[in-house]
């Protein structure tokens, strides 16, 4: 695959993350949106804490490294 | 009336976090990788949002009933397929060569921020992050 090919394809999974709120927009009822997803990913100890050292490495990997 | 004082405090509160951490990831971007003035710039939100999520934790203990039922997950079916794609994209990307050919998200981010102002505006936006996973 060519580079333009692969930014093509990022741009349309970023395209599909965006569409996944939008779609919580639209159809409240069937989908859930980013907050209930954050609440539903930080709603227990555990997953809160896996949740943060990936947050936590994020911020080393992008801005320390 | 007592509700709309709130209402002007709390968003008072909002505003003032928001330009301090606007501050502090101007701040921050204006630091180099490898860098000790970048681990330090990096470790400070660490060590707060570390205390933030303690504190929220002793505050919500023996409250974390909420699980993911089948209903839930029917609703989040959605956010999973985003982020299989998501995952997917990364993997590839990351194990294939050259880098240039196949950028990963950070190489992908890493050519957008090289402006103070952009770096800023990621850092910012990872600031906003760790505050959504234990602000609320």
């Amino acid at each position: 695959m060519t580079r333009p090919e692969i930014l093509g394809l990022w741009v349309a999974v970023v395209a599909v993350l965006g569409g996944c709120q939008v779609l919580a927009l639209v159809d409240r009822r069937h989908f859930a949106g980013i907050t209930e997803l954050l609440h539903r990913l930080t709603c227990s100890a555990p997953r809160r804490a896996v949740l943060l050292l990936g947050w936590m490495w994020l911020g080393w990997h992008l801005f320390a490294r | 009336m007592a509700s709309s004082n709130w209402n002007a405090s709390h968003i008072a509160a909002l505003v003032v976090a928001l330009v301090a951490a606007s501050g502090y990831a101007w701040l921050a971007a204006g630091t180099l990788p490898f860098t000790a003035a970048a681990d330090a710039w990096s470790a400070v939100p660490f060590l707060l949002v570390a205390a933030l999520a303690w504190r929220a934790g002793r505050r919500s203990a023996g409250r974390d009933a909420v699980t993911l039922g089948v209903g839930s997950v029917t609703r989040l079916r959605a956010w999973v397929v985003a982020i299989a794609l998501f995952v997917a994209l990364e993997l590839g990307t990351l194990f294939a060569e050259p880098r240039r050919r196949f950028p990963t998200a950070s190489a992908l981010l890493d050519s957008f921020d090289h402006s103070r102002p952009n770096k800023a505006l990621v850092f910012l936006l990872w600031l906003l992050l760790g505050w959504a996973l234990v602000g609320r």
